[in-house]
């Protein structure tokens, strides 16, 4: 069926869909250029360990923003979220790694549960993810009240693996991409969650349940999440709630740079590797760039803004 | 007919594409004529500094005196080269520990970090300490112990604005405390400290505690919202804030009680303006800090021998010394201690024997 699908999708839509992440795929090469133009280390594993670190868990975020948007809903809780579990990691996963595990496991249970209320009650998904973000900030709050605790030793020693071969951030984000890509492009569940986010009447006339769709997408984001505070507790080598809250809107750009929409129904876990890459390297090109210190920020977004801006003109073009 | 179609889309989307990257790459050049930094020389030191945000005056005035004092090491032959990088966003520690880490591949000797975090850029400092770099952590305390820390003493803080005021309204009378942001380490230490002298004061009454965040503006807000259920107001204990809160009992219409001022022109001149004389102050830390810690990387890559902590004066304006501080600054430039090498040498001195803190001449408005 899906073969189907793909086969009966002509060229020109296939590429409308694919020329978005075309353009990030392009503005993260001129990025890396020229980087490697002002500092010939970047492109040793060494550089690129360095420059690609940080922007591991913004990626992982991204995938969790991803499946959200999928089904036309958007998170604005993903950045408090991915700081509770980073508070949680630092301390009742160090204290009792059994509660701690439980507690993660409880976040993911609660995501899903989110998305059941949402679709239940027909909340509109901003406002209750909002209220869930003042949920996720308030317990990270309760739970360490500064920032501060220290992260398992297991995940330590994964924050600090420097393999000599290839550099090490690479593989989370390739493996949870692929993860992602197999589960929500691939297989038959993710057929269910985009049917669901482009036309929920017709999922419901084939017999399947929206509600499943929508928990499955809402859980797996979840989990998605909990990944992203972990790795992201093992570059910080501690938990701060508020250390991820500029999450929530970068995600949604890096989704919508990496060729997602608003409007639901697309899947593109690639593009939002790319999207999310693209977007952490803007503050290495800042820092490698003598841009004048009160302009980092404007460049930056005008950075953001250029990138976005080339994606929707060529999304003008193919239409 | 598909074929060409489909052929004209792709060009039209690469020739889009390149528009694209042209502009990334360009917005990025175009800036880079801008270079503030000169060329470095050879066995002269390189030294940066990573700030976690930029969002208020005092900020500002850190990263602009800095410039100053880095430019003239320039001229003065004790400083190769030197890079300013700010966090963008809401003081946001993975920015930064990202910045960090883009800053290591170029090397610095030293690297100087007003953190956004105590504890999130731990790992990336011990890092940089592997990598053989001098690194000093200024404005707030770090748990890292590779890292050479210079601050000012939120005690000293909380005790000059509270122990004058309380003097200046004659040991009774009713206070509003307004806190700073509550939930971040200095204001834990800020708020004890000033519970302690409240309860050596047994006279004292607190009507009221409002989260003013140390923010005229939140601070005016909160203080308007209390006032009308309190009585009398001696004295409002805040964290620099009191120009907002001057504001708020103007429109309640009631007397400006003694006051924590914040240590910028605006509020100094405000102070100078209306005459108060009641025992306000202005005090906050200094935000020559970062000149003291360009000084601190620059001897300790001398190899000299500076203890890991240090603790320097906060800024601290009485009446006496408020008309030369209000003519000396700009409406949004905040009240700095004009750190030189040799007034930090004499300070790090102090620092190890005990001694009295060094007092910086006031900085006259030629400066």
């Amino acid at each position: 069926m899906t073969n189907l699908v793909v086969a009966a999708v002509p060229p020109r839509a296939q590429l409308r869909r694919l020329a978005p992440a075309m353009v990030s795929t392009i503005a993260m090469f001129a990025m890396v250029a020229v980087c490697a133009s002002l500092q010939s280390d970047v492109l040793t594993v060494t550089g690129l360990t360095l420059i690609l670190s940080a922007t591991v868990p913004l990626v992982i975020a991204a995938q969790a923003q991803m499946m959200l948007m999928s089904v036309g809903d958007i998170d604005l809780g993903i950045g408090n979220f991915v700081g509770l579990v980073t508070v949680i990691t630092a301390t009742k996963l160090v204290s009792s790694p059994g509660t701690g595990m439980l507690f993660l496991v409880g976040l993911v249970a609660a995501y899903a549960l989110l998305g059941a209320l949402i679709h239940l009650r027909r909340v509109p998904s901003l406002i209750a993810t909002l209220g869930a973000s003042f949920v996720w900030l308030g317990l990270g709050l309760f739970v360490l009240p500064t920032p501060g605790g220290s992260t398992p030793t297991w995940l330590a020693t994964f924050g600090s693996w420097a393999p000599a071969g290839f550099p090490a951030p690479l593989l989370p984000i390739l493996v949870a991409s692929a993860l992602v890509w197999l589960l929500a492009s691939r297989g038959s569940v993710g057929v269910r969650v985009r049917a669901f986010g482009s036309n929920p009447v017709a999922l419901q006339r084939a017999g399947l349940s929206p509600l499943a769709a929508r928990v499955v997408a809402y859980g797996v984001a979840g989990a998605l999440g909990v990944l992203a505070g972990l790795l992201l507790a093992s570059q910080t080598g501690g938990g701060d709630v508020s250390s991820a809250s500029s999450y929530t809107l970068i995600t949604v750009a890096a989704v919508i740079l990496g060729g997602g929409s608003f409007r639901g129904g697309n899947a593109v876990p690639w593009g939002v590797a790319i999207g999310g890459v693209t977007l952490g390297l803007v503050s290495v090109v800042l820092s490698l760039l003598d841009v004048p210190s009160n302009m980092q920020s404007a460049v930056q977004g005008a950075i953001v803004l250029a990138v976005l801006a080339g994606r929707v003109v060529v999304g003008k073009v193919l239409r | 007919m598909r074929i060409h179609h489909t052929s004209r889309r792709w060009r039209a989307a690469a020739a889009a594409s390149l528009v694209a990257a042209i502009a990334v790459a360009g917005s990025g050049c175009g800036s880079r004529s801008n270079d503030g930094g000169g060329s470095g020389s050879g066995d002269k030191p390189f030294i940066a500094l990573s700030n976690g945000f930029i969002g208020n005056g005092w900020r500002q005035t850190m990263i602009a005196k800095f410039e100053a004092a880095a430019t003239q090491a320039q001229s003065d032959g004790l400083l190769g080269k030197f890079k300013v990088v700010n966090a963008p966003g809401e003081n946001s520690a993975t920015e930064q520990v990202a910045q960090i880490k883009s800053l290591l591949l170029q090397k610095p000797d030293a690297l100087l970090i007003d953190p956004a975090s105590p504890t999130a850029l731990k790992p990336v400092i011990q890092q940089a300490c592997d990598a053989g770099i001098k690194v000093v952590v200024f404005d707030s305390a770090i748990d890292a112990p590779c890292a050479h820390v210079l601050l000012n003493s939120f005690k000293d803080w909380a005790t000059a604005a509270a122990e004058p005021l309380v003097k200046g309204i004659g040991g009774k009378g009713t206070v509003i405390v307004s806190r700073g942001v509550v939930g971040s380490q200095p204001e834990e230490e800020m708020y004890k400290t000033t519970q302690e002298i409240l309860a050596a004061n047994p006279e004292v009454k607190v009507a009221a505690t409002v989260n003013g965040m140390c923010d005229g503006a939140k601070a005016q807000k909160a203080v308007l919202g209390v006032l009308s259920s309190v009585p009398k107001v001696d004295g409002v204990i805040g964290c620099g804030d009191g120009y907002g809160v001057a504001q708020a009992f103007s429109t309640a219409g009631k007397p400006i009680p003694a006051l924590t001022f914040e240590t910028n022109g605006r509020a100094l001149n405000y102070w100078n303006d209306s005459k108060l004389d009641n025992g306000s102050v202005a005090v906050m830390s200094d935000p020559g800090q970062s000149v003291a810690a360009l000084w601190e990387a620059i001897d300790l890559l001398d190899g000299k021998d500076i203890p890991k902590q240090l603790t320097f004066p906060i800024v601290l304006v009485e009446q006496k010394d408020l008309g030369a501080w209000a003519s000396a600054l700009k409406p949004d430039e905040y009240a700095a201690w004009p750190w030189t090498q040799d007034l930090f040498r004499k300070q790090v001195e102090a620092v190890k024997t005990g001694g009295a803190p060094v007092q910086p001449p006031i900085p006259s408005a030629a400066n």
